[in-house]
């Protein structure tokens, strides 16, 4: 304990920075326990808590501006690459997209609290082109919100924290085997729902070549666009003849099709 | 969702526009006021 406290203080700063870094760099890494044991040391007097908050906030920046970069260099595809790599890719285009157009750049102080789209806010932002300043300013007063947060925490908490360590300490081995075992049950249980549910959708989709061929044929199904105005905006093509439909207005009129007419849909 | 609204066979296309346009399929510029 006394060990692993003096590590802390020792190399604390420059542990948050590296973890923070990595969290807001895309990798799945928590930052939140690093930052409440952090705010403990504040507490007990071994951290200061400036510097801790501007090491946060440099390390955010510094993990986020290469985002954004390649956002406004790339463009929508980086958005889907992003996408694909992401734990839900086949929600994660849409979702962003819609808390984008609702919260515009204030979403970067949102996203901050919204699991999968922290990643993918700042090069949805660079894509939008939103301006480099203004990112910065949002992306800085998003970093402190979300490093103050946990901070304050450890520092409230800090006879609960020190006690918790301990108690980890106790079990040795156990604590870090526990950890990894709750990490690889999170994984495992998205891996299985995102399984069933490609499984699902192979089984209704229709790949480019057949719709190619139904297109071609004598019943021609009805193509429906139903991206939304964002998706749309950042790539402004349609396959010919495709009907734009905004499915997430409930008001919006459905078009009319004829009875035994197939209908296509493409959403990114 | 769109069979909630009353359509029939509903099938997404695999991959989306990227996929169509990357398979070489023909696409047009969606006007402004569209």
């Amino acid at each position: 304990m006394e060990e692993m406290t003096s590590l802390l203080a020792q190399y604390g700063l420059l542990l948050v920075f590296a973890n923070v870094l990595l969290t807001q760099g895309g990798a799945p890494v928590p930052a939140t326990p690093m930052l409440i044991l952090a705010g403990a040391l504040v507490a007990q007097g071994k951290l200061a808590f400036g510097p801790l908050l501007g090491v946060s906030v440099v390390a955010t920046l510094l993990g986020n501006v290469p985002w954004y970069l390649a956002g406004r260099r790339y463009g929508y595809p980086i958005l889907r690459t992003l996408c694909r790599i992401s734990i839900e890719p086949d929600s994660c285009v849409k979702r962003t997209e819609d808390i984008f157009v609702r919260w515009g750049a204030l979403s970067l102080i949102v996203g901050k609290y919204i699991p999968g789209f922290a990643t993918i806010a700042p090069p949805l932002a660079g894509a939008m082109k939103l301006g480099f300043p203004r990112f910065l300013l949002y992306t800085a007063i998003s970093a402190l919100l979300w490093a103050v947060a946990p901070i304050f925490g450890g520092m409230i908490f800090h006879a609960e924290v020190e006690w918790l360590l301990a108690r980890l300490e106790d079990m040795g081995a156990g604590a870090l085997i526990l950890a990894v075992a709750v990490v690889a049950l999170y994984i495992a249980v998205k891996s299985v729902e995102r399984y069933l549910l490609m499984r699902f959708l192979r089984m209704v989709r229709i790949s480019v070549k057949e719709l190619r061929e139904l297109l071609g044929g004598e019943t021609i199904p009805v193509v429906l666009d139903v991206r939304s105005a964002l998706a749309r905006k950042l790539d402004p093509r349609r396959i010919p003849g495709a009907i734009w439909m905004d499915i997430a207005d409930t008001h919006a009129a459905t078009v009319e099709i004829p009875p035994g007419r197939d209908v296509v849909v493409y959403c990114s | 969702m769109l069979m909630d609204r009353g359509y029939g066979r509903v099938r997404p296309l695999e991959g989306g526009l990227e996929a169509w346009i990357e398979a070489g399929g023909e696409f047009e510029q969606i006007d402004r006021q569209d």
